[in-house]
């Protein structure tokens, strides 16, 4: 942890410096969904519940996963290629765990309040109402959205050095979080085809039960826990290329 | 004396290009060690080896007796690493560049803050602390790179050229400091600066393609050219092509090379000089100029392929 610490402290200062900036991008970015997304979707797809209060579900994903995921690939783009500060932290005792550790820690966090600000803009938008428990649920399933978003951030990060090609990325992922997974548009409305390949991504199914928390509906706990062994599996996969791009083997 | 750093038989490539072949050496400890060499001849990838920034292929290097490899946070947190390039923290302010990086070599938050104020204030940028840093001159920003390779009291300095690009004031504050640590610190600097190489070294190491091609100290190295002179010549015309030619001729008048007006040659021996002064005269001969064999000559020499 000894690493770790002046690094997060390095983070914190770094926050402080564009703050205005970060918020307004936290309170901008929900808004600008649920008007460019959830209202004009409202006036064609129809549910047994409240569309406006269903596609709440995926601002927050959509918001979330996209700052997590920005932040650590532009991390690692800026420290490693743009900047080369990632030596002055490598010539230190820090290994690279405890590096992507924290890039991941960073990524996170910037997901969580972007998710704070999603749900208190969208249940003020929607005047909708959680209880604790249903809160409870909604942060256990994003929590494991927002790291496994950090954690392919980190990966992108690592094997993508340019900064076009993360850009188009981040395009690609934005259609695919916000038409392309069942975040806005229920999965019923695609074709029998797509619906199986996506379905076969576990994360889909924790989309799901972030919109089934809303409405109180049963959580499929075997997808939950295959994302985190996804998430895992992404960390190692980090980790290993670390030891080629980070100390230039 | 104690080994500081060791390196034993290191290679590394990269594809088909070896950039260090075979290499080793020893620094003791409390000793300033100067890598010398063209671009490209391996001396920045010798100390980034040893601040783990680049896996070395074979071999072992050791810093206080510990395997960088085996041990790698130990020996990270034993050196200071002053790079060739700067690459400092844009997102934060000068104190925290080097505060920061402190605290990162396990200094606590007051330690790193009182030392980040020393060396500030030893090194006289305290007027630049509230500029953005992309706004600092180069020479100062080369400056918090030597505060930050010293901020954590490092026995082991590692400097990538740490004087290129500062003001006369700067490099003397600098040296000031080196001179001070001299004893207390292993020291180990690359530069193609000769006179800092003279001045500053205890042994000093040419590199040649990866590989030490001579090292020791600086008389030891000038001993070897037993008496080797260099002689320059200046003509007010440029001497006729067949003054250059009957140069070659005369086997002891070692790397004849004319350019433009200015003729320079190397020889061990006065009346080599003599003669080439007798045939000079003829030819509108305007100044000259004779200096026994320095360290810039002796690498010339060494990486030009000799001098017989």
């Amino acid at each position: 942890m000894n690493a770790i610490s002046p690094l997060l402290k390095r983070d914190w200062l770094e926050f402080r410096k564009h703050a205005l900036s970060i918020i307004s991008f936290w309170v901008l970015m929900p808004i600008l969904i649920h008007v460019s997304m959830s209202i004009p979707l409202s006036m064609f797809i129809s549910l047994n519940i409240r569309y406006l209060n269903w596609s709440s579900a995926g601002v927050w994903i959509a918001t979330s996963s996209m700052v997590s995921f920005l932040i650590t690939s532009r991390h690692l783009l800026k420290f490693h290629v743009e900047s080369q500060q990632i030596d002055a932290i490598l010539q230190s005792p820090i290994t690279n765990l405890q590096l992507i550790s924290l890039i991941i820690i960073k990524g996170s966090i910037y997901g969580i309040c972007q998710f704070l600000f999603a749900i208190f803009i969208t249940s003020t938008l929607n005047q909708a109402y959680f209880s604790i428990s249903q809160i409870a649920m909604i942060f256990s399933q994003m929590i494991i959205i927002i790291l496994t978003f950090s954690a392919l951030g980190t990966l992108f990060g690592l094997i993508i050095p340019n900064g076009m090609t993360l850009i188009h990325i981040y395009s690609i992922l934005f259609l695919l979080l916000s038409v392309g997974m069942g975040t806005f548009i229920p999965l019923d409305n695609y074709p029998g085809a797509y619906v199986s390949i996506i379905e076969k991504i576990p994360i889909t199914f924790v989309f799901k039960n972030v919109q089934a928390a809303i409405i109180n509906d049963p959580i499929q706990w075997l997808n939950y826990f295959l994302t985190i062994g996804m998430l895992f599996i992404i960390i190692v996969i980090s980790l290993i290329i670390t030891h080629k791009v980070f100390r230039k083997v | 004396m104690e080994a500081s750093v060791t390196f034993k038989a290191v290679g590394k490539a990269i594809g088909n290009k070896t950039l260090l072949a075979d290499l080793s050496f020893g620094v003791e400890k409390g000793s300033t060690f100067v890598l010398i060499g063209e671009n490209g001849s391996g001396k920045s990838l010798i100390l980034k080896l040893l601040v783990g920034l680049i896996e070395k292929d074979t071999g072992s290097v050791y810093i206080h007796g510990q395997d960088i490899n085996t041990r790698s946070l130990e020996t990270r947190s034993l050196c200071g690493y002053m790079p060739q390039i700067v690459n400092l923290d844009e997102d934060l302010n000068i104190f925290d560049n080097i505060s920061i990086y402190g605290q990162l070599h396990g200094l606590s938050n007051d330690e790193a803050n009182k030392n980040t104020l020393h060396w500030i204030e030893l090194l006289g940028f305290t007027q630049f602390l509230n500029h953005p840093i992309k706004d600092l001159p180069y020479g100062i920003k080369r400056k918090i790179l030597f505060a930050r390779a010293l901020v954590h009291d490092p026995p082991v300095l590692l400097l990538d050229e740490p004087t290129t690009g500062m003001d006369p004031h700067s490099r003397s504050a600098v040296w000031n400091i080196l001179d001070k640590l001299h004893h207390s610190k292993t020291i180990i600097f690359a530069t193609q600066n000769f006179t800092e190489a003279e001045r500053y070294s205890d042994r000093i190491a040419i590199l040649h393609e990866g590989n030490i091609k001579m090292d020791g100290t600086l008389e030891r190295l000038i001993e070897t050219t037993h008496g080797l002179t260099h002689y320059r010549l200046a003509f007010s015309k440029e001497p006729p092509p067949e003054f250059m030619r009957h140069l070659e001729e005369y086997p002891r008048v070692l790397r004849p090379k004319l350019k433009g007006l200015e003729l320079e040659f190397y020889s061990r021996e006065r009346q080599q000089f003599f003669k080439v002064l007798r045939m000079a005269l003829d030819h509108d001969l305007s100044d000259l100029d004779t200096s026994i064999c320095r360290l810039r000559d002796l690498f010339i020499g060494l990486t030009e392929g000799g001098f017989e």
